[in-house]
């Protein structure tokens, strides 16, 4: 919005705000009554002329104040940043949490394989296929130190 | 000049009012989405975006008694399908087929169906089941379960049993120790994202499955083994057409092994057969024949009506209520002692001795003996037997029974015989269970009951007569060198199905137990019906072949020092 600009105003005439679009017109008046214009002085040309704009000291924001706001921006996209981060390490450790159960259960699978070639029926198979054959008559040998004896079959019920 | 400084005012209010009534639309549907309907949209995003899966509980291990897993659970995936989100459904069934391995046509008509879900495939393994992920078909889903595997393939299959399609026990301590074995299942909530990945820092909740408990069986896989491998060959050597075998130990009553066969496949039990399926060693009953002759010489010497040693004099024929009944084979009247009697397995002379016993304290000894009701081992569908009231016995009925007939049992029923015989005449419950195992905590299971059955000097004497009919009776074929063996051979016909009377067919027995003189195992073989009517042909050469094995495998001392005659005079009947 720009600032209206004034000029002199010659006695009689009523006063107009110049502004690029609003024209509003007010009441006259008099120089003595307003208090916010001062006397025009007597030798002072009745005419409009443009007044050089004075530099806005008062409203350039404070450099503090930028510096802060251009922390607060960094700080935001470093937190953005860290989020996306966070995001991607969490996909990353989805993924790996999944391939470790693969593999256990890829274990789990080859512990049953290995049981499956350890069972007896297994292992008589295969020993058949490479010619094996079962021991048929057993002998047992007793050892000199404990001489064997047939106990009695009544054994403890022995009255 | 004052109309057309209106219109600017004008315009401003229509303005205004218009955003207003704008405004107040959009602050109409914010209400409407935010406070009346919050909960529904609610539910609907959480329907899209969470989701909840069932986590299957890890069903418990069975192990046997070595800790060797007999039957384990191992993770799989069931594939399935939202029809209505499939839009071409035979390339989606085309796709599906190379990697499941099953019919286009059947894929294609249940992709087809008109229902919001349909399984395609279950219990199929993580590695197919993630090929079939890799297709990133619409419409297609996968749900974590667990498929039950026996890596000892049909070892003590109809004892371990197996499981159905949803991992509920069917059959075997599958389905007796259910309760045990399933656990409770868990529940995870995961926000996804529209391809199904889990979004990181979203919501996620996990309710934790509790796994099922670990059951140790008292099975010895290697026992069993020789079990099944000798009933194989005593099936394929004699032409029987089933066979069953129980070993166990009389003192701790723990069944070593139970074998029946035919083999069933665990893993194929819907096409297996009935026959195939049963645990006939607990769930069959049948008249067991000439073995049932020790619970008569039981009651005898119990009631003091004869020993061992009393010479009887025993024609081959003896009329009982109007009936005549004899021995196997025709033989002049002789002069036996009563373990002759027995060695002989002669009907005549067992029928004398029970005429003297009486039909209650006959029928009080097989109560006694725990014959006409349930073990109590814990396996499901465990059959009682049949053994009538004494009241309703018929005069023939002291003839028939005191020889095993008109009376059944189970092969397990019969073996807890000979183990209270073997154990000093305390009858112990048999046992499948040896502990429960909770995540690594063991809990022993329930100590087996005990009862006294008849006295130590009697279980004594009936050991020595089992002796003598291995030394010198029937039960030769089961002798093994180095060891004092005591056994009883049985063989009885199988009654007709649905009428009186008997068939031609035979079921054969050997019971035994050995070292006799310190029994450490009690063994039984029970086969169905084979070529020769002969238990010492038939079911006394497997009994020994197993026992031979078991008794090299738990280390069990001789009983002697085996000399080469000993040696050669096993395995002739």
């Amino acid at each position: 919005m720009t600032t209206p600009q004034t000029g002199a105003l010659r006695r009689g005439e009523p006063e107009v705000i110049l502004e690029a679009a609003v024209h509003i017109p007010v009441e006259p008046v008099s120089p003595e009554q307003d208090p916010r214009r001062p006397a025009p002085a007597s030798d002072r040309p009745r005419h409009l002329h443009a007044v050089p704009a004075r530099p806005a000291r008062g409203r350039r924001p404070p450099r503090g104040l930028l510096a802060i706001a251009v922390l607060i921006g960094v700080a935001l996209l470093v937190v953005v940043s860290l989020n996306v981060l966070l995001g991607q390490s969490g996909v990353s450790e989805s993924d790996l949490e999944r391939a470790i159960e693969l593999k256990q259960q890829e274990v789990e699978l080859l512990e049953i394989d290995v049981l499956r070639l350890a069972a007896p029926s297994r292992i008589h198979q295969r020993a058949e296929q490479l010619g094996l054959v079962s021991a048929r008559d057993v002998s047992y040998l007793t050892p000199p130190t404990a001489p064997a004896s047939a106990s009695s079959p009544l054994g403890r019920g022995g009255r | 000049m004052a109309r057309r400084g209106a219109r600017p005012a004008l315009r401003l209010f229509a303005t205004l009012a218009g955003m207003s009534a704008a405004l107040a639309l959009v602050a109409a549907q914010l209400v409407r989405l935010q406070v009346v309907n919050a909960q529904t949209f609610e539910n609907l995003g959480s329907r899209q975006r969470v989701r909840s899966i069932a986590l299957p509980a890890e069903r418990g291990t069975i192990f046997d008694r070595n800790m060797v897993p007999l039957a384990v659970s191992v993770p799989a995936r069931a594939v399935f399908a939202n029809p209505q989100d499939i839009v071409d459904p035979e390339a989606t069934a085309r796709k599906l087929s190379e990697v499941l391995g099953l019919e286009v046509a059947l894929l294609r008509d249940r992709l087809k169906e008109d229902a919001p879900f349909v399984y395609l495939a279950r219990k199929v393994e993580v590695p197919v089941a993630d090929r079939v992920a890799e297709l990133n078909l619409a419409g297609i889903g996968m749900q974590p379960e667990s498929k039950r595997v026996y890596p000892q393939g049909s070892l003590a299959a109809q004892v371990v049993g197996f499981v159905g399609t949803d991992g509920e026990g069917l059959a075997g301590i599958e389905a007796g120790q259910g309760a045990l074995l399933a656990g409770t299942p868990g529940r995870q909530v995961t926000e996804v994202d529209p391809a199904g990945r889990p979004i990181p820092q979203g919501r996620r909740h996990i309710v934790e499955p509790l796994p099922g408990k670990d059951v140790v069986l008292t099975i010895d896989r290697n026992i069993q083994f020789a079990a099944e491998d000798a009933l194989d060959r005593a099936l394929a050597e004699t032409g029987a057409q089933r066979g069953s075998a129980v070993v166990i130990e009389p003192q701790s009553g723990e069944i070593l092994a139970m074998a029946n066969r035919p083999a069933l496949d665990p893993q194929l039990f819907a096409s297996a057969s009935a026959v195939a399926i049963r645990n006939r060693t607990v769930e069959d009953s049948y008249e067991p024949g000439s073995v049932n002759k020790l619970v008569t010489a039981a009651a005898a010497l119990e009631a003091g009506v004869t020993n061992p040693s009393e010479i009887l004099i025993v024609p081959d024929t003896i009329r009982i209520g109007g009936k005549i009944f004899s021995d196997y084979a025709p033989h002049p009247t002789s002069r036996w002692t009563y373990a002759d009697v027995l060695a002989r397995s002669s009907n005549v002379g067992t029928i004398m001795v029970a005429q003297r016993v009486g039909r209650q304290r006959m029928y009080d000894m097989l109560r006694k003996f725990g014959l006409g009701a349930p073990t109590g081992v814990g396996f499901p569908g465990e059959a009682t037997g049949i053994l009538q009231p004494v009241e309703r016995w018929y005069e023939t009925d002291m003839a028939t029974i005191p020889v095993g007939q008109g009376i059944a049992v189970t092969p397990l029923q019969m073996a807890t015989v000979y183990g209270a015989i073997a154990n000093d005449g305390t009858w112990t419950q048999p046992t499948l269970v040896r502990r429960i195992l909770d995540r690594g905590k063991a809990r022993p299971a329930q100590r087996p009951a005990q009862r006294p059955v008849i006295r130590p000097y009697t279980a004594a004497q009936l050991r020595a007569m089992l002796l003598g009919v291995v030394e010198s009776g029937t039960g030769r074929s089961a002798r093994i060198p180095g060891y004092l063996v005591g056994g009883k051979t049985g063989t009885a016909r199988i009654p007709l199905s649905g009428g009186r009377g008997y068939s031609k067919d035979v079921v054969t027995t050997f019971m035994g137990m050995v070292p006799v003189d310190r029994p450490r195992l009690v063994a039984a073989v029970v086969m169905d019906n084979p070529a020769t009517h002969f238990a010492a042909v038939t079911a006394a050469p497997a009994w020994k072949q197993i026992v031979e094995f078991a008794l090299g495998y738990l280390r069990i001392p001789p009983s002697f020092e085996a000399t080469t005659a000993d040696s050669n005079r096993g395995g002739t009947p």
